[in-house]
């Protein structure tokens, strides 16, 4: 579904990412840690054709992001959405309808339809009952799973989460897990970032360390996964996981 | 009542009328995406606009239009150029607003007074040419605004997400600013240049306190407009008060009222 390989991306004279090349199948839940700026939410934007790499090759759904135009099968939910809008004022329906203006086009209302999307969507997340509640009233975890809601409006194929856990509490990083659990047993691939990482491993079926080039790159079981997906790139280097838990902690 | 036998009584409501609708709008728009001072910047180079306008014997309104069109995209310009520091680009923008301003003004030799009813708004002084000037601009303003108040939400809810969606948020972004500069343009004439920022702000403080929904902030922010344009001008009518000064005022007294009122409700919670 997403294919990147030998990307290089230099903020100045920095490169945060430095030839990487990573694919992601259809049903996984990729777990991306690494130190900080390891490159991790420049990873995100570049799939995301937020930001241009200077080099390498990048494909969405098998199509040049360059040609890219089905935003809306890919859902993101940023770590700036929770951090800087808790007073914002907005009920949980209408910040979850904003998920879909791209969709529904320009100089068009939002009608049935897109109701409809954002209140199956609240009701995946299990914040249907809090739908005419002002966003402020929430607590951390109730706002995350909003922002969740609204990447999940679209209905995409494809969820981005960059540090979903920030501000959300231990009680409400495992409901965190189990609701990310359902959504792909639900068939959403997913892309994680997260410093989380014993959260992470609980969850991801493959998981990427980074620091600017792709440290390890471990394949685990998952229960609901068929067979070993074979995710190792001849460029990368394989290094155990207790490096890669090294790594995050030094 | 007598107020509606005067003909520039009736061009002051209808021009009021319609700028204490978009004044509102986009001043929530501002707000939310935290850049509330840029009407001040904006209305100061909108002074220059009226003082070229006046030298030259253009109309002030249409100068001050082009100018603060002018003005919109510089600043989105700067803020380019000083990304973590954006409020420079508004702090530069005012300062060379005023300067050309002062020395317009020098020129004209203070145009006999004429700049002060457009520093403090003026009724009796409106013209049925203003009135026109401020429709042709105000209402492709308002529907351009109610029609893209979806991207206008998605964006300054969380400008990243938007991109990532697709949306053309630079291209929104640039076209929401030179919106707000025609609506400072459009509405100096009623409230005044040093006043037209807070029409913008000050309904915006107000629904922020009553209402819990985006609508809902909107229609109360709208009304409050609305209702202290009325207000304003009936005091600006039979108190002899400048009609910015009477409506900001409204707005001010309309603010104290709501915050000692939810105050009260959040203590007797």
């Amino acid at each position: 579904m997403i294919e990147l390989s030998d990307v290089h991306f230099t903020y100045g004279c920095h490169p945060v990412l430095d030839g990487i090349s990573l694919q992601v199948q259809e049903g996984e839940v990729v777990g991306i840690t690494g130190p900080n700026g390891a490159g991790k939410s420049t990873l995100l934007y570049v799939i995301m054709g937020l930001i241009k790499p200077q080099s390498g090759e990048i494909k969405v759904f098998g199509v040049p992001i360059n040609k890219f135009k089905d935003w809306h099968r890919i859902g993101y939910v940023s770590q700036q959405a929770t951090l800087f809008n808790r007073s914002y004022p907005a009920t949980v329906l209408e910040v979850v309808l904003s998920g879909r203006a791209a969709l529904r086009g320009m100089f068009r209302f939002f009608g049935r339809e897109d109701k409809r999307c954002a209140e199956e969507a609240l009701e995946r997340v299990n914040m249907l009952s809090r739908r005419n509640a002002a966003l402020c009233e929430l607590s951390g975890g109730q706002q995350q799973r909003v922002m969740i809601a609204r990447a999940l409006a679209v209905q995409p194929q494809v969820l981005i989460m960059d540090e979903p856990t920030n501000g959300v509490d231990a009680v409400n990083l495992a409901d965190l897990a189990r609701l990310l659990k359902n959504l792909h047993e639900d068939g959403v691939t997913m892309m994680l970032v997260s410093h989380e990482s014993e959260w992470l491993s609980s969850l991801v079926n493959k998981r990427v360390c980074l620091d600017r080039k792709i440290c390890s790159c471990n394949c685990h079981y998952y229960p609901s996964e068929i067979r070993w997906r074979d995710c190792m790139n001849s460029r990368q280097e394989n290094i155990s996981l207790d490096y890669t838990d090294s790594l995050i902690r030094g | 009542m007598d107020i509606f036998q005067y003909d520039f009584m009736l061009r002051a409501l209808v021009g009021g009328l319609l700028v204490g609708i978009i004044c509102p709008i986009i001043g929530l728009f501002i707000t939310l995406r935290r850049m509330s001072m840029i009407a001040d910047a904006l209305s100061h180079v909108c002074l220059s606009g009226v003082a070229a306008g006046l030298l030259m014997g253009a109309q002030p309104v249409l100068s001050a239009s082009a100018f603060a069109l002018g003005g919109s995209f510089l600043i989105e310009g700067l803020r380019e150029k000083y990304k973590n520091y954006s409020e420079l680009s508004i702090a530069i923008i005012l300062s060379a607003g005023v300067a050309i301003a002062a020395i317009l003004i020098g020129l004209g030799n203070g145009f006999n007074g004429g700049i002060m009813s457009y520093l403090f708004g003026s009724v009796v002084l409106i013209t049925v040419e203003d009135i026109y000037v401020i429709a042709m601009i105000g209402i492709p303003v308002l529907l351009l605004t109610i029609f893209f108040i979806k991207e206008l939400f998605a964006i300054t809810f969380d400008e990243e997400t938007a991109r990532a969606s697709g949306l053309p948020v630079k291209l929104i972004n640039v076209g929401f600013t030179a919106l707000t500069a025609l609506t400072i343009a459009v509405s100096l004439r009623i409230v005044g240049i040093l006043l037209v920022s807070s029409l913008m702000v000050l309904p915006v403080a107000v629904a922020m306190q009553l209402a819990k929904s985006f609508r809902g902030t909107l229609v109360t922010a709208v009304v409050s407009g609305e209702v202290s344009v009325i207000i304003g001008l009936l005091c600006s009518f039979y108190l002899d008060l400048p009609p910015g000064g009477a409506i900001v005022m409204t707005l001010v007294l309309m603010l104290v009222l709501v915050l000692v009122l939810t105050s009260r409700w959040a203590v007797s919670v």
